[in-house]
C-alpha cells in the first residue's frame, strides 16, 4: 500500500516537472479567439481547441471564446465539437473561427448494444430519438412521447390519466402469449418493464386487478435525464439480444458529464389539463324516454318500470352529469435542475426532478421526484470507471376507471337521475355513485426504483479495450387501497388492501472489443462477450376488513398487525414464511460481433449469440441467434459522385438474422401439483389434498423471428432532403401460444405453453427529412415518418381459435387474418318494418334470431394499424420558434366492448347510460336506421346483455392527431452572456390538441389490456371499455442553461 | 485511499466472479422451482393417495360444483325461479339461450371433472397402496368417479330414455389420467359406466369411513342413479337396502339439514370445515340468502311461494318469506351447513315412488310417504295416506311431497326431466323437457381438443 502510494506520487511529481518543463522550455504565444457557429453567428460553447501535435487544450467558454497558449507562432489550432465538422487553422494571434454543423445524422455516434457505432458505419435499422423530442410533449411516462417520431413504432396511450402506461410495437406484432413489448435497456440493464406487474402479479390471479387500466412501471423515470433513446428494428441490430430481441429494443442513454465549468440547466413546465374528448350521453328526459320507447316495442303497455324501484316523478327530478362531476381541469409542474461538470479527468452530470401532474380525473395525479448522478473518472489512459445512479419515486394518487367505476361508471351504470347527494346532504349510495369511491376510498400508488450500474474500462495494449459492467433495477411498488363500505351499507365492515411488489433485477457483463487494422482498407472490430441476468420478484396481497379498519394501511400502519397475507407467486406449495419469492428467471448469455470495414464505404457485420434461460426445460434450455448484416455506401464511388451529383449521401444496408422471444411466465415447463387443489388454502376435513395445476411441456422453447431488413439511407440537394427508406419482412415462429386445456381434463381454466404458430410481419419504413430554408434568421424544415405493416397468421398449430387464449375481448388467432382479428356475429342492418336486428347465422343467411357464437362467428375487422407515424414541421425565426407533430393511425377498427352494454342501456338487466349516436334507431315501420329499435326485454336469441357482441359496435379508428403544436422564444444575447446566461427559452406546448376521427365513442387511442394480461394487450389493443379519454395539455416552460 | 489498489481488487474480484458464473452456467440457469411437485412424487404411499383421494372430496365441495353451481344451475332451467330479477349468466341460463361463453357454465364442467381426475390419478398408482388400505383407497376413486360422471351426464346431454337404446351423445368417459383427445360416449355407455364404478365402490369401501364415502354412500347414489334411468327394480332395491339396514335414522325434524350441526339422515354429505376461511358453500347460501339489505340473486315464483304455503299446517312454509314484493327462499340462510348430498328422505320418495310405478310393496310406499308428510304437517293430518291407497294415489303424493321437500335443492329440474324419460308429456316452463337449451354446451377448449359434437343451443322458446 505505502508503495505504491509512493509511485504514484513519484508519477504526480514527474509530471508536474514535464509539464514545468515544457512551459519553461518552449517560447510562449498566448492565442485568443471567439469560436461561432456558421450558420446564425451565435457562439458556440465547449469547442474543444488543442494545439496540432502537443497535449495541450482548452474549451471555449459561453460567449464562444478560448484563451490557448502555443508553442511556436507556425502551430496549428484545432477545433473540434460535437455535431460540427472540425476545423483546422493557423495559430495566429486572434483566431476567430466558424464551424459549419454537420449533417447530423452522419456524425451522430447511436449505441448499438454493447457499444457504439457511427451512423454512418452501421448496417442494422436503428432509430434515435432525441432528448428534445422526448420532452417535447406532456407524457404520462416517456415511451409515451415516441408516438408518431419513428417509423415502425407505433406508440398508444391506454388512457389519459396520470402514469398510464402506453402500448408500444415495433413493426407490428408476433407474439401472442409472450409480451409483445420491446426490450427496454436502459444504460445497460434490461428493466423491468412489464405494464401487467402492477394490475395482477401476471399470473391468472383474476383478483388481483387493481384498476380499469395499466399504469406505467417505467412512469417515475425523469424523461429530462434522458440523453437519447435508440431503437434496434432489425436482426442486424437487435441481434445483439438474441433471444430477446424479437420484439425490438429500446436503448435509453442518460445524460453524462462533459468537460468543462459547471453549467446548469433549469427548466419548468406548468400547465393544464382536460379531457381530449367527452363522451356524449343521454340526460334524464332523453334516457326515461327511451326506456318507455323499448318498453312500448315489446309490446308492455303503462309506463316503463325504472330501476331499484325510483319513480318516475323522483327520476324527473334529478338530472346528474356524471362525467362533468368527475372530472376537471387538471394543473400539471415540473420543475427540473441538472448540472453538467468536467474537468481534468473527471465528468459528471447531476439532475433532480420535481413534479406534480395532475389529470383531469378529480382525485388522480402523479407525482415524481428523481435525483440522477452520472459520474465517469479517468484513472489513467488505460482505465476508466463510469458510475451511473439515479433513485427515481413516483406516486401515482390512482382511481378507478373502466370496468372498475369512476369515469368508467359516469359512462355506464350511473345514470342521469341517480343523485349525488339525499336531500340530508349525505352521498346517495342507493344507485351506481361514481364519486363516491373517489371521495371516500384512497387508492395510492408508490413506486420506487433504483437504477444503478458501475463499468471498469481496460486497455491493456492498445486496440484492446476490457470492460465489465454491472448494473442493478431495483424496483419496488407499494399499492395501498382502502374502500369506505360503510357508506353503503352501515353494518359493512370497511377493507384495507395492500399490494407490495418488489422486483429486483440485476445483469453482470464483460465483454471484450479489438480493433484491428489489417492496412488502410480494412479495419476489422471484434467483440466478445458474456451477460448474465437475474431477476427475482416478490409479491404480498395484505387484506383486512373489520370493524377497526377506518384508513388505508398506508395511514395507519398498526392495521396491518392482523391483516391477512396472500403470497403471490408460481409456487403454490410454499407459504410466505419460507421465501418472499413470487417468480425469477435467469438467462446466461455468450455472445460475438465482428464488424468489417472497406475503406470505410463498405460495411459488413456478423454476430451471434447464445442464450440460456431458466424459463425453458432441460429439452430447449439454450438457443443460438445469428445476424449478418452488410452496409455500402454508393455514394462514396466516384462514377456516383459524378454521374449523380445531386445525390450526397447514399447507402444501401441489409440484414437477416434470427432473434427471439422468451417473455413468458418462468417453469412453464413443468408440471405441478398444488397441495390444496382448487381455489384457495384450505384442506378437506382437516387433512391435506393434492391436485394437479399446471400440466409439463417439456419441449417449450423460445418464439424465434427470422428477420430479413433492407434499406436505403439518402441525403439529397446538398442534404437538403435526407431520409431512410426500408423494408422488412419478420417470419416469427414456434410463436408461444398459451392453450386453454379441454376443461374436461379437470383443471379447468388451467393452461399449456405451446411454441404452434406462425405469423409474418412485412412492411415497409419511410423517413424523410426536408430542410427547405436554412438561413441565418430564417430555418425551416418538414419531416414525415411512416410506416406499412402487413400481418398475417400463417399457422396456428391448428387449434380452433377459442382454444388459444385471447383475453377478453372478441379478438382471436385465426390462419389467414392479421392477430388481433375481430371476431364476431355479423349485424346485417335493421327490418325495417318492425326495426329488429338482422344476423348471418351459421350458413349465411339473414336470421332474426341472434345466432350460435360457437358456429356462426367471422372475421369481421382488425384492431391492428396498416399505417402508423407522424408528420410536421419546425420553423425557425429571429428566434422564435414554431414546432408541430402530427400522429396518426389508419386502417384499424376499434373494438367498442362497451358499446353493447350502453346500447342495451335500457334493456331491464342492464340499466346504463345510452351514447348519443345510438339515438339513430328505429321507431316506425318503414325507418331506415343505423341501430335497430330499442328493446326491454332484449331481441330474440340474446340470453343477456353481455352476450350481446356483434360487429355492430366495430367502428373504424382511423385518426389524426395533433400531438405537438409549440411556440417558443430564444432569448441568447451578449447582454444574457453577461450574466452568465447561455440561453433562455420560454415556450407554450399544447398536447393533443386536436383530434380528427370519425370514430363517434370517444377519442379511438386506447388500449385495453389490463384485462386480460399479456394476451389482450397482443390481440386487443383498440379494445376500449369505458376508457378515459386521452388527455389534451397546455403547458407553459421555461428552460435556462447558465 | 489507494485508488490503484481499489481498481485493480475490484477488476480480480468482477474478474473471477464472472470467470465463475460463466463457467458453471447450466446451474446458474436451472433456477429451483421453489414448491413446484411434479407427478412423479405425488403418489408414492398411502398418505400420498388420501391426499389425493382428499383432493376429490374438497374439488366436490367447491363453489363451482356442490358448494352451489350445480344446485344453481340445474334450479335456473326449472320453474322455481323468478326470472325477472336475474341478469348475466344466470339470465341467459334461465332464458335457456346461454352458449360458450357462460364462463360459469364452464367452470361448473372443469370443476366436475376434478374428482374423475383425481380418482384416475390415484388408480394410476394404486399399485404403492398398501394391502391395508388399497381396497379403500379404490372404493372412494371409484365413487368419485360414478358420482361426478351422473352429475355431468344430467347437464350435457340430454335425458335416459327409458326402453330406448340411449345412443344420444353422452359426455367423454376419462379412465386415465393421460391427456388424450376423447369422443363422447353414448348416454347408455355413460350410464353402465357411472353404475359399474359405484358398484366397485359398494364392493370396496367400508360400512363406516368418517365424513367420506361409504359402501351405504355408494348404494344411495346408485338408488338415484336407477331412479333417474326409470329402473324402479333397482331403484328400489338399493334404497331399500339403504333405509333397511345402512343405520340412518329418518331425522324427526325438516329443518336439520342445511344447518350447521347436520342431520343424521345424510347418508353422504361435504363438511363444511369449521377452519376454513373462505366459507364453504356460499355460491348456494349466498345466491338464496335472505337476510342481506339487498334483494338476493336468486328470488323465486309467486307460484312456488304459493305451493309452499298452501298448506296451513306445513311446518316447511317457513321456508318461505317476501321481500319488497319478491318471493324468497330462507330454506339456506345459515352461514354454515353440512352440505347434504343424499339424504333418506330422498331415498325413503325414490323407494314409494318405484314402489308405486312397479306396484309392489305399495306398503312400504306409503309408510315412507306418511313418515315424510307427518313430519311436515303432523301425525293428524289429512293429507296422510290410507294404508290402502292405490299406486296413482301413491305417486302423486310422492310427486308432490318431493317438490315440497327438496325445493331449491338443485333437485326439480332432474326429476322432470326423469319423467320425462319415463314417456311422460313433460313441458318445463313451456318447452319441452328435452329441448336443446335445458342442457349446456360443453366449454369450447373441450369441443377444440377432442374435435367432438357440440350440444345446439336455444330452440326452446
Amino acid at each position: 500500500m505505502k508503495k505504491s502510494k509512493e509511485s504514484l506520487t513519484r508519477i504526480f511529481t514527474a509530471l508536474l516537472l514535464f509539464m514545468g518543463l515544457s512551459l519553461t522550455s518552449f517560447a510562449q504565444n498566448v492565442v485568443t479567439g471567439k469560436v461561432t457557429n456558421s450558420k446564425d453567428g451565435e457562439p458556440i460553447r465547449g469547442v474543444t481547441v488543442s494545439v496540432k501535435g502537443t497535449k495541450t487544450s482548452t474549451q471555449t467558454d459561453i460567449q464562444g471564446a478560448y484563451k490557448i497558449s502555443v508553442p511556436q507562432s507556425n502551430s496549428v489550432l484545432i477545433f473540434t465539437s460535437v455535431g460540427f465538422s472540425s476545423v483546422q487553422v493557423p495559430a495566429t494571434a486572434a483566431a476567430n473561427v466558424k464551424m459549419d454543423e454537420e449533417m447530423k445524422q452522419l456524425s451522430d455516434v447511436v449505441v448499438v448494444g454493447y457499444g457504439t457505432q457511427r451512423k454512418r458505419e452501421v448496417t442494422g435499422a436503428i432509430a434515435r430519438v432525441s432528448s428534445a423530442e422526448i420532452n417535447a410533449v406532456a407524457a404520462p411516462s416517456f415511451e409515451a412521447s415516441l408516438q408518431g417520431r419513428v417509423a415502425g413504432v407505433q406508440v398508444s396511450q391506454s388512457t389519459g390519466l396520470a402514469g398510464a402506461g402506453s402500448y408500444v410495437r415495433i413493426r407490428g406484432i408476433a407474439s401472442v402469449s409472450a409480451g409483445g413489448d420491446p426490450l427496454y435497456v436502459i444504460d445497460g440493464i434490461p428493466v423491468s418493464a412489464d405494464p401487467l406487474a402492477l394490475e395482477s402479479s401476471s399470473k391468472s390471479n383474476s383478483y388481483l386487478l387493481r384498476s380499469g387500466f395499466t399504469q406505467s412501471p417505467l412512469a417515475s423515470i425523469n424523461p429530462e435525464d434522458i440523453e437519447s433513446i435508440d431503437i434496434l428494428k432489425d436482426a442486424g441490430a437487435a441481434g445483439i439480444y438474441g433471444s430477446r430481441g424479437a420484439n425490438g429494443v429500446i436503448l435509453i442513454t442518460t445524460k453524462r458529464g462533459k468537460l468543462g465549468k459547471p453549467r446548469f440547466n433549469f427548466s419548468t413546465k406548468i400547465g393544464f389539463t382536460q379531457p381530449s374528448v367527452k363522451p356524449k350521453l343521454l340526460n334524464t328526459e332523453e334516457w326515461l324516454q327511451v326506456r318507455q320507447e323499448g318498453w312500448e316495442n315489446d309490446g308492455h303497455t303503462g309506463p316503463a318500470p325504472l330501476p331499484g324501484g325510483i319513480s318516475w316523478a323522483d327520476a324527473q327530478k334529478v338530472n346528474t352529469n356524471w362525467f362533468d362531476e368527475l372530472t376537471h381541469t387538471g394543473v400539471t409542474q415540473d420543475y427540473n435542475l441538472s448540472m453538467n461538470y468536467g474537468k481534468n479527468k473527471f465528468r459528471s452530470f447531476i439532475g433532480g426532478t420535481y413534479g406534480n401532474d395532475e389529470s383531469y380525473a378529480i382525485g388522480n395525479k402523479f407525482t415524481r421526484g428523481s435525483i440522477r448522478g452520472n459520474f465517469d473518472y479517468n484513472f489513467s489512459q488505460k482505465f476508466k470507471a463510469s458510475l451511473t445512479s439515479s433513485y427515481n419515486k413516483g406516486l401515482n394518487y390512482r382511481v378507478p376507471a373502466g370496468w372498475a367505476g369512476g369515469i368508467g361508471a359516469s359512462m355506464g351504470e350511473a345514470l342521469p337521475f341517480y343523485p349525488i347527494y339525499k336531500t340530508d346532504g349525505t352521498y346517495s349510495t342507493a344507485q351506481a355513485n361514481p364519486l363516491v369511491p373517489i371521495k371516500e376510498n384512497k387508492f395510492r400508488s408508490d413506486d420506487n426504483r433504483i437504477l444503478g450500474g458501475l463499468t471498469l474500462s481496460y486497455l491493456p495494449i492498445q486496440n484492446l479495450e476490457v470492460k465489465v459492467n454491472g448494473n442493478l433495477d431495483n424496483y419496488k411498488n407499494l399499492t395501498d387501497r382502502y374502500n369506505n363500505n360503510k357508506i353503503y351499507n352501515a353494518t359493512s365492515f370497511n377493507s384495507a388492501e395492500r399490494w407490495k411488489t418488489d422486483i429486483t433485477n440485476y445483469n453482470f457483463s464483460a465483454t471484450a472489443t479489438y480493433n484491428k487494422t489489417i492496412n488502410a482498407d480494412n479495419k476489422l472490430t471484434f467483440l466478445l462477450g458474456g451477460e448474465y441476468q437475474k431477476s427475482q420478484t416478490e409479491v404480498l396481497h395484505y387484506y383486512r376488513s373489520d370493524s377497526s379498519v377506518n384508513t388505508s394501511f398506508y395511514d395507519n400502519k398498526s392495521l396491518l398487525d392482523k391483516a391477512s397475507v396472500d403470497y403471490v407467486n408460481n409456487y403454490p406449495n410454499i407459504s410466505h414464511k419460507d421465501s418472499m419469492l413470487a417468480d425469477q428467471w435467469s438467462f446466461i448469455s455468450y455472445f460475438t460481433r465482428i464488424n468489417y470495414n472497406y475503406k470505410g464505404k463498405f460495411f459488413a457485420q456478423a454476430l451471434a449469440r447464445v442464450d440460456g434461460s431458466s424459463k425453458f426445460g432441460p429439452n430447449n434450455k439454450y438457443g443460438f441467434f445469428p445476424a449478418v448484416s452488410l452496409g455500402y455506401i454508393l455514394s462514396d464511388e466516384s462514377f456516383f459522385k459524378s454521374s449523380l451529383p445531386f445525390i450526397n449521401y447514399f447507402k444501401l444496408r441489409t440484414s437477416y438474422g434470427i432473434t427471439g422471444n422468451a417473455s413468458i411466465p418462468s417453469f412453464r415447463y413443468l408440471d405441478n401439483f398444488n397441495a390444496s387443489a382448487g381455489n384457495g388454502n384450505a384442506p378437506y376435513n382437516g387433512q391435506g389434498t393434492i391436485g394437479q395445476t399446471q400440466v409439463a411441456n417439456p419441449d417449450l422453447k423460445w418464439e424465434t423471428a427470422n428477420n430479413f431488413d433492407a434499406g436505403v439511407e439518402f441525403g439529397l440537394f446538398k442534404n437538403k432532403l435526407t431520409g431512410d427508406i426500408s423494408y422488412y419482412n419478420k417470419l416469427s415462429k414456434d410463436v408461444l401460444m398459451n392453450i386453454g386445456l379441454e376443461e374436461g381434463y379437470g383443471i379447468g381454466g388451467s393452461t399449456i405453453y405451446q411454441n404452434v404458430g406462425k405469423v409474418r410481419n412485412e412492411g415497409v419504413e419511410i423517413a424523410l427529412n426536408f430542410r427547405a430554408i436554412q438561413q441565418k434568421d430564417l430555418r425551416l424544415n418538414f419531416f414525415i415518418n411512416t410506416a406499412h405493416n402487413t400481418n398475417v397468421v400463417l399457422d396456428a398449430g391448428g387449434y380452433a381459435p377459442d382454444a388459444i387464449q385471447s383475453g377478453t375481448n372478441e379478438t382471436r388467432v385465426l390462419v389467414g387474418y392479421p392477430l388481433g382479428t375481430s371476431y364476431s356475429i355479423i349485424y346485417k342492418g335493421v327490418d325495417p318494418t318492425d326495426g329488429l336486428p338482422l344476423w348471418l347465422d351459421k350458413d349465411g343467411k339473414i336470421t332474426k334470431v341472434f345466432p350460435d357464437v360457437a358456429t356462426s362467428r367471422r372475421p369481421a375487422g382488425k384492431l391492428i394499424p396498416d399505417w402508423t407515424g407522424g408528420f410536421g414541421g419546425n420553423l425557425y425565426y429571429k428566434g422564435f420558434e414554431l414546432n408541430t407533430l402530427f400522429a396518426f393511425s389508419t386502417g384499424l377498427d376499434i373494438w367498442d366492448n362497451s358499446g353493447k352494454n350502453q346500447f342495451l342501456g335500457a334493456s331491464s338487466g342492464q340499466n346504463w347510460n345510452i351514447r348519443r349516436e345510438f339515438l339513430d334507431r328505429w321507431t316506425k315501420p318503414g325507418d331506415q336506421t343505423l341501430y335497430p329499435r330499442f328493446t326491454y326485454d332484449l331481441y330474440p336469441g340474446v340470453g343477456n346483455p353481455s352476450l350481446f357482441s356483434s360487429n355492430m359496435f366495430l367502428y373504424n379508428a382511423d385518426y389524426l392527431r395533433l400531438r405537438e403544436l409549440t411556440v417558443a422564444y430564444n432569448f441568447k444575447s451578449d447582454a444574457l452572456r453577461k450574466i452568465k446566461i447561455e440561453n433562455i427559452r420560454v415556450f407554450l406546448t399544447g398536447t393533443n390538441l386536436f383530434l380528427w376521427t370519425k370514430y363517434k365513442g370517444g377519442d379511438p387511442e386506447v388500449n385495453r389490456d389490463a384485462d386480460g394480461g399479456t394476451a389482450d394487450r397482443n390481440m386487443s389493443p383498440n379494445v376500449t371499455y369505458l376508457t378515459a379519454p386521452q388527455a389534451k395539455t397546455v403547458q407553459f416552460g421555461l428552460n435556462v442553461n447558465f | 485511499m489507494n485508488i490503484k489498489i481499489l481498481i485493480r481488487s475490484t477488476l480480480a474480484i468482477t474478474g473471477a466472479a464472472s470467470l465463475l458464473t460463466f463457467s458453471s452456467c447450466d446451474k446458474v440457469v436451472d433456477l429451483d422451482p421453489i414448491g413446484f411437485v411434479t407427478e412423479d412424487s405425488i403418489a408414492k404411499n398411502d398418505a400420498d393417495l388420501k391426499a389425493l383421494i382428499n383432493s376429490g372430496y374438497y374439488a366436490l365441495a367447491q363453489d363451482d360444483y356442490y358448494g352451489g353451481s350445480f344446485q344453481v344451475y340445474n334450479e335456473l332451467l326449472g320453474d322455481l325461479i323468478n326470472g325477472s330479477t336475474l341478469n348475466g349468466d344466470y339470465l341467459s341460463t334461465y332464458n335457456r339461450n346461454t352458449n360458450i361463453f357462460n364462463p360459469g357454465i364452464s367452470a361448473m364442467y372443469g370443476q366436475m371433472n376434478k374428482p374423475i381426475l383425481q380418482a384416475n390419478q390415484t388408480l394410476k398408482y394404486l399399485a404403492n397402496a398398501s394391502a391395508a388400505a388399497k381396497d379403500e383407497i379404490a372404493g372412494q376413486a371409484h365413487f368419485l368417479r360414478g358420482l361426478s360422471l351422473f352429475d355431468l351426464v344430467r347437464l350435457y346431454a340430454q335425458p335416459y330414455k327409458k326402453g330406448g337404446n340411449n345412443t344420444q351423445p353422452g359426455i367423454p368417459i376419462r379412465l386415465s389420467p393421460e391427456r388424450a383427445p376423447i369422443q363422447r360416449s353414448s348416454v347408455e355407455e355413460v350410464y353402465q359406466q357411472i353404475i359399474s364404478d359405484l358398484k366397485k365402490a359398494d364392493t370396496l369401501l367400508p360400512a363406516t369411513n368418517g365424513v367420506y364415502a361409504t359402501k351405504w354412500s355408494a348404494k344411495a347414489i346408485l338408488a338415484r342413479v336407477y331412479f333417474q334411468m326409470n329402473d324402479f327394480s333397482n331403484a328400489y332395491l338399493y334404497a331399500n337396502d339403504v333405509i333397511e339396514n345402512g343405520g340412518f335414522g329418518f331425522d324427526a325434524d325438516y329443518s336439520h339439514r342445511y344447518s350447521s350441526a347436520g342431520t343424521p339422515e345424510a347418508v353422504f354429505q361435504l363438511v363444511y370445515e369449521s377452519n376454513n376461511t373462505q366459507g364453504r358453500f356460499q355460491r348456494l347460501l349466498g345466491n338464496y340468502r335472505t337476510t342481506g339489505s339487498a334483494l338476493p340473486a336468486l328470488t323465486i315464483t309467486n307460484d312456488a311461494y304459493t305451493k309452499g304455503k298452501a298448506v296451513a299446517t306445513d311446518v316447511r312454509a317457513a321456508w318461505y318469506s317476501t321481500k319488497t314484493g319478491f318471493y324468497l327462499l330462507n330454506k339456506f340462510d345459515s352461514n354454515s351447513v353440512e352440505l347434504p348430498v343424499i339424504l333418506v328422505t330422498e331415498l325413503k320418495l325414490i323407494r314409494a315412488e318405484s314402489a308405486a310405478e312397479q306396484n309392489q310393496n305399495l306398503s312400504v310406499g306409503i309408510t315412507d310417504i306418511n313418515d315424510i308428510m307427518t313430519r311436515a304437517y303432523g301425525a293428524s293430518s289429512s293429507l296422510l295416506l290410507p294404508l290402502n291407497a292405490n299406486a296413482t294415489v301413491l305417486k302423486e303424493a310422492v310427486r308432490r311431497e318431493r317438490n315440497l321437500e327438496l325445493v331449491g335443492e338443485g333437485n326439480r329440474t332432474q326429476e322432470l326431466k326423469r319423467e320425462g324419460g319415463n314417456g311422460e308429456n313433460v313441458m318445463i316452463r313451456g318447452a319441452i323437457f328435452n329441448c336443446p337449451g335445458l342442457i349446456f354446451p360443453f366449454p369450447s377448449n373441450e369441443v377444440n381438443y377432442n374435435s367432438f359434437e357440440q350440444n345446439p343451443i336455444g330452440g326452446c322458446n
